[in-house]
């Protein structure tokens, strides 16, 4: 059998195209050959993946910032972290990163710290300035740390698909911040990270 | 070795690259599936933020000034006590040894600590007046100086050579030299100013100092910075003078005339003004004067030398603080200083700690003088100073 003689352009991306579909199928076969040798039944089941999704809400206050601040002094903020898909979670991190720098955010001895607690309910708030009294029990989900952080352990959720853990995020600028943090400015982001729980049998 | 076969004219030219990129893509897609195939989780983000975190100007914090600017109306008649090297006038200090060119002595400088820290400073200048003390065969006076911060010599202006100013005759001059070298209020804070000065006289004569401050600007406010000590080292060993006003020390004003027997009288008073230089637009949270003073000798009989004090801005009454009949304190050392620190919530804006002045009324109760009663007494004052609370948003 003779080849037909392509033309460039759209054939050879149907080629391409063409070549790549194989490579992926092949690939996944492959797969395959890990296993040992099975023997089935024709019996069939469904399988249904589930769903992983973290979200914020409706309280998150993390986006008020503060103005003028000096040492000693402390803001407060709620988030609300819902675990909103089917499948538990199995850890969360957090990330803290400024767009806007500073020595608030660089200092890691005087600088802005960062410590995370969950109330068993709802925060009570007030303010603003925004304050919280929780009328559960309170547990800490993060110890006092510098501000910025990249994957941040934390501990005490609840991770459970479906619930919501109700966090209070505490900002202090340390008593011994000096004179050098007069008149500064850091705008920082937060990002919570969730990870499904280890796999379990089904 | 067989020789490698032609390519078949099957597989033209164009055909040979999207074999190879196909061969490529495939293979780059069997790895990833691989990959995620061994790594795969579910994960899910959730954002907070941004969040911006802005400090104050001037974080709040006290700042004592001493008086600097004092008067003595112990006789009803007020008397210029002030710093003698704080204000242009005809209060002057002489060098306690003629001083030639070239001798490396000199005299010290150590400024007051009044301001917020942290703050960049512009335009500093350090202000010098000076003049020949006169006398027959009697010059000029000249000066250079150097400028001290943390111990260490930031900065020199001038020379025997080559003078930073030179005043002429008797005649008080005054003379501003920039000293970029300070750029903060840190240093500002205590710095130290050492000035060689010369007379260029054939027959060398002393010099006499009317002035010596630093003065500049911060972002927020203008400022002056005051000696608190001064050293003279024109003999070649040094003596050192504190303000009297500012330290608790062994260095104390004494009031000019006895005090009042009986009641304290409103034209006989203290008078010292404050300048701490606070920002325009600072939120004043407190001041707190504090007083440290005694008797000049024991007050006997029964006897006790009282005060009550009123607060001024400028001119117009702000407050008072004891009274005629309820003193604001009382003593009968004449060898023990009482330390009063008396709050002044009525001085509560800048304009008011900008303007401070304060009276203090002294008198001996219940009587002095005269049989059985007590003798009459002058005050000793250690301290008279002033700690301004504010902030700046």
């Amino acid at each position: 059998m003779r080849l037909r003689i392509l033309t460039p352009g759209a054939t050879t991306n149907k080629v391409i195209a063409t070549i790549a579909v194989l490579g992926a199928a092949a690939a996944i076969a492959g797969l395959g050959t890990f296993a040992t040798f099975t023997s089935s039944t024709s019996t069939s089941h469904t399988i249904a993946s589930g769903t992983l999704s973290l979200t914020s809400g409706p309280v998150n206050r993390l986006g008020t910032g503060a103005s003028l601040i000096a040492a000693g002094d402390s803001m407060q903020r709620a988030i609300d972290l819902n675990y909103a898909g089917s499948v538990d979670m199995g850890s969360a991190t957090l990330t803290t990163s400024a767009s806007t720098s500073s020595a608030l955010d660089t200092d890691t001895t005087d600088g802005l710290r960062l410590a995370i607690d969950k109330c068993s309910v709802a925060w009570t708030e007030s303010g603003p300035p925004y304050t919280y009294t929780c009328g559960g029990s309170v547990s800490t989900v993060l110890a006092s740390q510098p501000l910025i952080g990249s994957n941040v352990g934390l501990s005490n959720l609840t991770l459970t698909a479906g619930t919501t853990d109700h966090l209070r995020v505490t900002v202090t600028l340390p008593s011994t911040a000096g004179n050098a943090f007069q008149n500064l400015s850091s705008t920082v982001g937060y990002t919570f990270t969730g990870v499904q729980r280890a796999g379990t049998s089904q | 070795m067989r020789p490698r076969a032609p390519r078949s004219s099957a597989e033209p030219p164009s055909i040979r690259r999207p074999v190879r990129w196909g061969a490529v893509i495939g293979s780059a897609l069997a790895s990833f599936a691989v990959v995620s195939v061994s790594l795969a989780g579910l994960s899910s983000l959730a954002t907070g933020g941004p969040q911006t975190i802005v400090s104050k100007r001037i974080f709040p914090g006290p700042r004592s000034v001493p008086a600097q600017d004092f008067r003595d109306a112990s006789s009803g008649t007020e008397a210029n006590k002030s710093d003698q090297e704080s204000y242009a006038d005809a209060v002057v200090v002489q060098t306690g040894t003629a001083i030639a060119s070239g001798t490396n002595r000199y005299l010290e400088y150590t400024m007051n600590s009044g301001r917020p820290g942290g703050l960049s400073v512009s335009s500093p200048v350090f202000n010098f007046r000076l003049a020949s003390s006169g006398g027959a065969q009697s010059g000029n006076a000249c000066f250079w100086f150097d400028v001290r911060s943390g111990g260490s010599v930031i900065g020199t202006h001038g020379s025997y050579a080559s003078a930073a100013g030179c005043s002429t005759g008797t005649t008080q001059t005054s003379f501003s030299t920039a000293i970029p070298e300070v750029t903060s209020t840190d240093q500002v804070n205590g710095l130290v100013v050492r000035v060689y000065p010369w007379e260029t006289g054939t027959k060398t004569k002393t010099v006499d100092v009317d002035t010596a401050t630093v003065s500049g600007s911060t972002p927020y406010a203008a400022f002056t910075a005051y000696e608190i000590q001064s050293v003279d080292d024109t003999s070649g060993t040094p003596a050192t003078t504190p303000w009297s006003l500012a330290t608790v020390d062994a260095t104390t004003y004494s009031a000019a005339s006895n005090w009042p027997s009986a009641a304290p009288v409103t034209t006989k008073y203290l008078k010292p003004t404050f300048e701490p230089f606070v920002p325009t637009g600072s939120v004043v949270t407190g001041a707190t004067l504090t007083n440290v003073w005694r008797a000049s000798a024991a007050v006997t009989n029964g006897g006790t030398l009282c005060y009550y004090l009123e607060t001024f801005n400028g001119a117009t009454s702000l407050g008072t603080h004891g009274s005629a009949g309820s003193p604001q304190a009382c003593t009968n050392s004449g060898t023990t200083f009482t330390t009063d620190t008396v709050s002044l919530p009525e001085v509560n804006t800048v304009a008011k700690a900008n303007a401070l002045v304060i009276k203090l009324y002294y008198w001996i109760s219940p009587l002095c003088g005269g049989g059985g009663n007590p003798g009459c007494v002058k005050s000793v004052t250690d301290r008279a100073q002033v700690t301004f609370s504010y902030y700046l948003d």
